[in-house]
């Protein structure tokens, strides 16, 4: 046969096949999510469904009400208090955290391999620590009798009382930067290692400076990068509930005073319509904000 | 030329220094209850009198224990039953966990990073969503869903919720979108059903990834806090992260032991997985 | 980097495999050790109830109680015991302890013949009865141990007195006073035991008079005395042995028994315990009685079975104590108890095979905190009601690291699941949100019958009226006095003439106060003022300033030092802490003060009829009066138990029947905190007031002692009038009661200054209940 005819026939087989092969595949893949998918249809969507239709109901009696709730809710002082610190601890610690971390990165990144290695795995520490034994080193630590403020007076400062002033708010942001300080380097580290030197070289050719190479190319290169990076901060920083609570308890200072707080209490009171208008609210907010971040920075899904 | 040298050696000597400071910062807590487990309670109670009396002055800390003493670690390996009884718990409940996250959070992150499943960019943006919000949302809902299931007051109210957590999802999909397709279309092109591709391209390719997920959340099962408290209502079903023990005056010794022991298989963990947290994370990360 | 990972993870596997040993080891011994077998059994051991005993098993069988009178003539008990041919003989003083009375009863304590004692001159506190023939051992109070002596009662009622000659001294008396006291006595085997003071067991010799120690190896440890055949068991600090009566041997230890049987709380009289025990057919098989029923323990095994649940029984109120258990046979037993009020009672317990294992109408019943007042409430039901099932569900019990916040969040979503419970006892719960949730009923009806019935103290129930509908209703109440010596004018008022009055007392180096600490202060004073704190938008701060500025110029008053002040939590862990301490702050613990010369004044809580009649004992010997002490124009109350029905129940007749027989006269006799809301009630209380003598010697050997009276109709009558003129109940609400006695108490001990503290509160409650 002549080669051109082969090479035709080959073409409408290949077409053929590799239609049926996207639905094969499809169905292969829905295969591997079902059971996942199941299992967090049950665990985590209903309940959420059931959080979205408590919002729109009563309490107790389920009777509809439409818009209610979310209007006593954006009304609320407590709630916006709480919206209003954790925004504030989010855009605080959030930029902090990263260009901290960026910093350390940096000068580590000029280390021997084995010094840098060292330093990860001490930056990495906090995080294998569990919350309970946080609680403790913080008690230790920020008490008004405890080490910081005897550090301060050795220095002939007075103390501060960490826990029950604005300087709450610091210890926090502490706690949280400490803990996730490790974290965030070792992913910019990474981010750092990937791009190749031949980029750079040919920049250096084109007599770009060092800092100019970072902006224009390092950064652009380390989007996707850096979208899981603030995905996952974001993730941290709700985290941080856990030790103010076991630390200051349900009412602890105003500068600390977070949703979950808030979400805590209105079900300790039984308001769990306010609490289910609240965490849509804060759930469209979340979805918001990451799909933002997602659609300027995510180059493919 | 001597001083461009010279400054780039000081440059590099003040970056050490930093580092190490940073280094001693983090390092520090655990090195300090380290020691705190194995001083003995007279010594402990004049370096942190004033925290724990309320009276004047401030706690201060020795660098290594003065009279060292086993005495709080033998109370613990021998006299604490409930210690040990919680630590089981919660291994009970991590390897629960671990094991569903294995059996049905992989194969969906491979399932959707690699296949054309309709909606996945939105099931995707939903795991984060999911992921993101705090346990108080969905708090009472997960009681009642919990309720109707039978399962309150036993571990798999735990287990199960943890075994479909869409973190791991999320953290295992970043890095299986990061295989080369061309492998799987050799393998297909060569004949291989899909489930042969999973098992013989996907796990191992995406080994460090699968690793590092569970490695974080293995670290997560050590910091479950408020799961247990509204789900498990048994005391001998509580897990080790509820052991908070008191830090009073005569208990201080062994609260300190408590917790640096309670922290040792998390950091075990991680000392062990972290390389292929490492490799886990960054590689996932970044897009070839 | 190999090696270390080897090793870490050798150590990884090491540390889970330890854990896991001792892990899984500890789990079989929490699953053993706990409960005493109140979850049901474990089956093994015998079937003691015959066809259809377990639990778990079939639907049938179960213990069903009675209770029996008791001889008229006796008032107090002083022993009992069954004797070898299946009589009971019991002992026991009239109400004026003028008499003594030997009863004996041959039908299982149905019926009984009586005869007096005579005992001479001499005063008996205990009776050993000797099962053999039914003689028994008189033991009473020595004034020296060289006139140590028991009296013999012989059957027929005459009494010898004999002589115990080398009676050993008290070891632990203060100064030189070393006259010993049998603490404790019984006959196994033969043979008279006796427990004194030292802690020691010794065996007596009937006929010479004289003691010898027995198993020394115990030591000085051993409190009480439970006789069974031809054992004795033990009663000591680290639990029960069992010794043989007939050489002193000690047979091994149990640990099963002494797990189950718990904490033994030691009576008053050292003749009641918190458990009792009794043998079977042989010396091995031990049944006994304590608060979660009667149990059934094979020696050697491991496991109790539970026979009769005590929820379902009287015994299963905390506030009792044992006298004796007796076993006639596999379906027949006897229980002789003590309750709160001080009273002997008697139940039968027989096996009905054909009733339900647990009754099929049930009740739930919820509190944040257990108290004598809801125990007292749900065993008067139990009793009217056998076939009621009452499932008391505790939030906070104590003995788990168990928040309020945790039991609260367990509760509301048991609420919202439809897993609510029927009655609820509102103290420490948010019942203001309840109310408004809709999750209380109206039972204002039921406050109306109640008040048609007996008459209630309508001013302390209206004040919970919102519109004519009351959600909740207080069982009991008290209000807060000043006490003080004679001369000194009026105290209350607002905190600044408060404080000033008192400061004015203050003369030279005199105590005005006994040393309080400062959280019982702070609650003295809140459930004084902080009615008044109330405002829209959190809490009125000036109002709050003054009080705190007040209680640290009551706190700093006599200049005592931190370490002098008596803890607040010395009664707090018994009762809890949102049943309100102050009912501990009582106003006559400052008053004994008072009657030393140790103090001028007393400020603190008129908590019972009992302490009012004890207040005026002590007037009596030492003049002064008392005032009710209020702010400003605002006389508040302390309510005492708030029960509500939920909204859930609102059909159910016995939830409702429950909060009658809670609100009735013969429901509220029992009950000892607290005065009663329902009139009849009260004026029994009044009616029935014990009569007594106090003495006792305060530090430096002062003495001191009055006489305790039922109360006069002038004071009654006064008394009526000032309950009947209190009009606000406190701020009851356990958040904002947390924050202001933490933060109050943090100023008074000096830790931290006004400023702080106050704008600490203010900012929290505000916070609070902007939510």
């Amino acid at each position: 046969m002549s080669p051109s005819r082969k090479r035709r026939v080959k073409k409408t087989a290949v077409r053929r096949a590799g239609f049926h092969r996207n639905g094969r595949r499809k169905a292969a893949g829905l295969l591997f999510l079902l059971p996942g998918f199941a299992g967090i249809a049950v665990f985590y969507l209903i309940p959420f469904g059931d959080v979205v239709r408590r919002s729109f109901v009563q309490a107790s009696g389920g009777r509809f009400c439409g818009a209610d709730n979310y209007r006593t809710v954006f009304g609320n002082t407590a709630f916006q208090l709480a919206a209003k610190n954790t925004a504030r601890f989010v855009l605080v610690c959030l930029p902090l955290l990263l260009l901290f971390s960026l910093l350390l990165a940096l000068l580590v990144n000029g280390l021997g391999n084995k010094l840098k290695t060292v330093c990860k795995s001490a930056f990495l520490l906090p995080m294998a620590i569990p919350a309970a034994s946080v609680v403790l080193l913080w008690r230790l630590m920020f008490d008004l009798h405890g080490f910081v403020n005897g550090l301060l007076a050795l220095a002939g400062i007075a103390p501060v009382d960490w826990m029950n002033t604005g300087a709450a708010f610091a210890v926090l942001v502490f706690s949280y930067i400490w803990k996730n300080l490790g974290y965030t380097i070792v992913l910019w580290l990474a981010g750092l290692a990937s791009v190749p030197e031949s980029v750079y070289e040919a920049a250096q050719i084109d007599g770009a400076g060092r800092a100019a190479c970072f902006f224009k190319i390092t950064l652009p290169l380390m989007k996707p990068m850096i979208f899981t990076i603030v995905v996952l901060s974001l993730l941290n920083s709700f985290k941080v509930f856990r030790e103010a609570y076991l630390v200051s308890g349900n009412y602890p200072q105003e500068d600390i005073y977070l949703l979950q707080h808030l979400f805590n209490n209105w079900f300790l009171d039984l308001s769990v319509d306010k609490m289910a208008a609240g965490s849509v609210l804060l759930a469209l907010v979340i979805g918001g904000f990451v799909w933002i971040l997602q659609r300027s920075w995510e180059e493919e899904g | 030329m001597r001083s461009m040298n010279m400054a780039k050696r000081a440059g590099k000597l003040l970056a050490v220094l930093v580092l190490a400071a940073f280094a001693v910062l983090t390092v520090a807590p655990l090195f300090f209850l380290a020691c705190g487990s194995l001083m003995g309670n007279g010594e402990l109670n004049e370096y942190l009198g004033p925290f724990v009396l309320r009276t004047d002055g401030f706690a201060v800390w020795r660098l290594f224990p003065l009279y060292p003493t086993f005495r709080n670690a033998v109370r613990l390996f021998f006299d604490s039953p409930e210690f040990f009884h919680m630590f089981w718990n919660t291994m009970a409940i991590t390897g629960g966990i671990l094991g569903g996250q294995f059996l049905f959070g992989l194969p969906a992150a491979w399932g959707l990073a690699r296949y054309p499943v309709p909606g996945r960019k939105v099931f995707y943006m939903l795991c984060i969503v999911l992921m993101m919000l705090p346990f108080q949302v969905t708090m009472l809902s997960e009681y009642l869903v919990l309720d109707r299931l039978g399962l309150l007051d036993s571990l798999w109210s735990i287990i199960l919720p943890g075994a479909f957590s869409t973190f791991s999802v999320f953290v295992m999909y970043r890095f299986f979108c990061g295989i080369p397709e061309d492998f799987l279309e050799a393998a297909r092109i060569d004949g291989a059903g899909e489930l042969r591709i999973f098992f013989v391209i996907g796990l191992p390719l995406g080994a460090s990834g699968i690793l590092s997920a569970l490695v974080l959340q293995f670290l997560e099962c050590f910091s479950m806090i408020e799961q247990p408290l509204v789900f498990l209502q048994t005391k001998s079903l509580l897990p080790l992260s509820l052991y908070l023990p008191e830090v009073r005056a005569e208990r201080m010794g062994f609260a300190l032991c408590c917790s640096f022991v309670a922290l040792l298989p998390p950091v075990l963990v991680f000392g062990m997985g972290q390389q292929y947290l490492e490799q886990g994370i960054t590689a996932g990360a970044i897009k070839e | 980097m190999k090696k270390p990972k080897k090793l870490a993870a050798l150590l990884l596997c090491a540390c889970m495999a330890v854990t896991g040993l001792t892990g899984c080891s500890g789990k079989d011994e929490a699953a053993n050790g706990d409960a005493p077998g109140a979850d049901g059994t474990e089956g093994g051991a015998k079937d003691a109830a015959g066809d259809g005993g377990d639990a778990a098993g079939n639907a049938k069988g179960r213990f069903i109680e009675t209770e029996l009178a008791l001889p008229e003539a006796v008032s107090t008990l002083i022993g009992v015991r069954m004797c070898d041919d299946g009589s009971i003989v019991m002992l026991g003083y009239d109400e004026n302890r003028a008499s003594l009375y030997r009863e004996c009863s041959k039908d299982q304590g149905e019926s009984w013949e009586e005869a007096s004692v005579d005992y001479g001159d001499g005063s008996y506190s205990q009776a050993a009865v000797n099962p053999a023939d039914g003689s028994a051992a008189l033991l009473g109070y020595f004034q020296s141990n060289a006139e140590a002596y028991i009296g013999l009662a012989a059957p027929d009622g005459s009494v010898k007195k004999l002589a115990i000659t080398n009676m050993p001294a008290y070891e632990g008396g203060s100064g030189d006073d070393d006259t010993n006291m049998i603490v404790s006595a019984g006959y196994a085997g033969g043979k008279l035991f006796l427990v004194d003071l030292n802690g020691r067991i010794y065996e007596v010799d009937t006929e010479g008079g004289t003691v010898s120690e027995v198993s020394q190896s115990l030591g000085a440890d051993v409190f009480g005395v439970i006789p069974l055949k031809d054992t004795v068991a033990l009663l000591t600090k680290s639990g029960v042995r069992l010794m043989d009566a007939a050489d002193g041997t000690l047979l091994s230890e149990d640990t099963v028994l002494t797990d189950a049987l718990g904490v033994m709380v030691n009576g008053n009289d050292s003749a009641i315990f918190g458990v009792m025990l009794t043998m079977g057919e042989s010396t091995e098989e031990i049944y006994f009685v304590n608060h979660d029923g009667i149990f059934y323990h094979k020696q050697g095994g491991s496991t109790t079975e539970q026979l009769a649940n005590g929820e379902l029984m009287s015994v299963g109120d905390t506030s009792t104590a044992f006298r004796d258990l007796m076993r006639f046979d596999d379906e027949h037993f006897l229980v002789f108890s003590v309750d709160s009020l001080g009273n002997e009672r008697c139940y039968g317990y027989a096996y009905d095979k054909d009733a339900p294992v647990v009754p099929e109408k049930q009740l739930s019943v919820y509190a944040l905190e257990d108290s004598q007042i809801l125990q007292q409430a749900v065993s008067m039901f139990r009793k009217q009601n056998q076939d009621v099932f009452v499932k008391k569900t505790i939030g906070m019990s104590g003995d788990d690291s168990v928040t309020a916040e945790d039991a609260i969040k367990t509760l509301n979503t048991q609420i919202m699941a439809g897993n609510g419970p029927d009655v609820l006892v509102l103290d420490g719960l948010p019942a203001d949100s309840y109310m408004e949730k809709g999750i209380l009923c109206d039972i204002a009806d039921i406050v109306a019958d109640a008040d048609s019935a007996d008459g209630l103290f309508t001013n302390i129930t209206d004040a919970y009226k919102k519109d004519g509908a009351a959600y909740q209703v207080p069982l009991r109440f008290y209000c807060t006095v000043a006490e003080k010596d004679d001369g000194i004018g009026q105290v209350g008022g607002a905190p600044e003439k408060l404080a000033e009055t008192v400061k004015a007392l203050k003369d030279g180096d005199a105590p005005v106060f006994y040393a309080q600490c400062a959280e019982m202060l702070l609650y003295t004073l809140y459930d004084v003022y902080s009615a008044s704190w109330k405002s829209e938008a959190g809490i009125d701060e000036q109002a709050l300033r003054s009080t705190l500025e007040a209680a640290k110029t009551l706190y700093e008053l006599d200049g005592y030092e931190e370490k002098e002040r008596e803890p607040h939590s010395y009664y707090g862990d018994v009762w809890g802490l949102y049943q309100n301490q102050t009912l501990y702050g009582t106003v006559d613990t400052g008053s004994s003060e008072r009657i030393i010369g140790r103090a001028k004044l007393s400020l603190g809580t008129l908590s019972s009829v009992h302490f009012v009649q004890d207040l005026y004992g002590i007037e009596n010997a030492k003049p002064g009066s008392f005032e009710l002490l209020c702010g400003e124009g605002q006389k508040t109350f302390v309510p005492l138990v708030c029960m509500g029905l939920t909204e859930a129940a609102k059909d159910n007749e016995l939830a409702k029947d429950f909060l009658r027989a809670a609100l009735s006269a013969e429901g509220q006799a029992q009950m000892t905190y607290g005065f009663s809301v329902n009139r009849k009630a009260y004026a029994a209380e009044c009616e029935n007031g014990k009569e007594y003598s106090i003495g006792g010697s305060g530090p430096d050997g002062i003495q001191f002692g009055y006489e305790v009276k039922k109360l006069s109709g002038e004071q009654k009558q006064a008394l009526t009038e000032m309950l009947e003129s209190l009009e606000t109940p406190i701020w009851n609400d356990r958040v904002v009661m947390d924050l202001v006695i933490g933060e109050g108490a943090g100023y008074l001990r000096g830790e931290k200054s006004l400023e702080d503290a106050v704008g600490a509160i203010v900012q929290k409650v505000r916070l609070y209940v902007s939510e």
